[in-house]
């Protein structure tokens, strides 16, 4: 037996709304690093701007990390609350492999992020090469932004995926399905 | 330095846990393609990880 607080699964809809919001946050805070590194990729902005921007979006990147990592094993403990079963679940398994490919992908990342502050604390502290550490961000970044835009595209076809498959909650309606009351009357109709 | 280690970790452990979980499913049920890719990249992702994983762990006892 479940917790409940007016018929709602408070359990169920814990890890549903847990699991919803981090990908919103991902989406969210993806985006804010992407407004960010146009000024620390832009050598026309002042050092010390560009250092604290590069400062912001290694902390929020940090974040975007660990929610990236908490995806997997929210989502399992999802499954299991939801009695979806984990591997023999058709949609679910789309979902797995699209997830996969974002590992993938993080993985071509992960080398590539860090480079900018490294590069911009070395520039304040007086490096001769400024010109090439300069280069070498905006290098980085341009060949980052496939990899990312890429991510953005999975997770809301990740979402799409989830919105179009969940299962509802026992005796709960969400306002994109059908109950099983209506579907009924329709197929009477 | 713990980003590293939750890194490597989820990367090893979960591409092992859902690997072989697939793989499972792929002998009992028969093959199909999304079930094998999931399984060849799931393991894939695991293999890669383990030699960083396993770096990570001698060269901080170390």
């Amino acid at each position: 037996m479940r917790p409940e607080i007016w018929g709602i699964d408070l359990v169920d809809v814990f890890f549903r709304g847990t699991h919803a919001l981090m990908a919103a946050a991902w989406l969210l805070f993806d985006f804010l690093v992407y407004w960010l590194h146009f000024d620390v990729k832009n050598p026309e902005i002042p050092l010390e701007r560009r250092l604290e921007r590069a400062r912001i979006m290694h902390g929020i990147d940090q974040v975007v990390g660990v929610i990236f990592l908490v995806m997997l094993p929210s989502g399992i403990i999802l499954a299991y609350v939801t009695n979806t079963a984990l591997f023999t679940t058709e949609w679910l398994n789309w979902k797995h492999l699209l997830f996969a490919v974002i590992i993938i992908d993080a993985l071509y990342l992960i080398p590539i992020s860090g480079t900018a502050l490294r590069n911009l604390n070395a520039i304040r502290d007086g490096a001769g090469n400024v010109d090439e550490l300069n280069h070498q961000i905006r290098h980085n970044m341009n060949r980052a932004m496939p990899a990312v835009f890429l991510i953005w595209v999975l997770v809301f076809g990740l979402s799409v995926l989830s919105l179009l498959n969940l299962k509802n909650p026992q005796d709960q309606e969400y306002f994109f399905r059908q109950t099983a009351a209506e579907q009924q009357s329709v197929l009477q109709d | 330095m713990w980003m590293v280690w939750l890194l490597w970790l989820t990367v090893v452990v979960g591409g092992i846990f859902m690997g072989s979980g697939y793989a499972m499913a792929l002998l009992d049920s028969g093959f199909d393609l999304v079930l094998a890719l999931n399984a060849i990249v799931y393991l894939g992702c695991s293999a890669y990880g383990m030699p960083r994983l396993y770096a990570l762990i001698f060269k901080r006892s170390a």
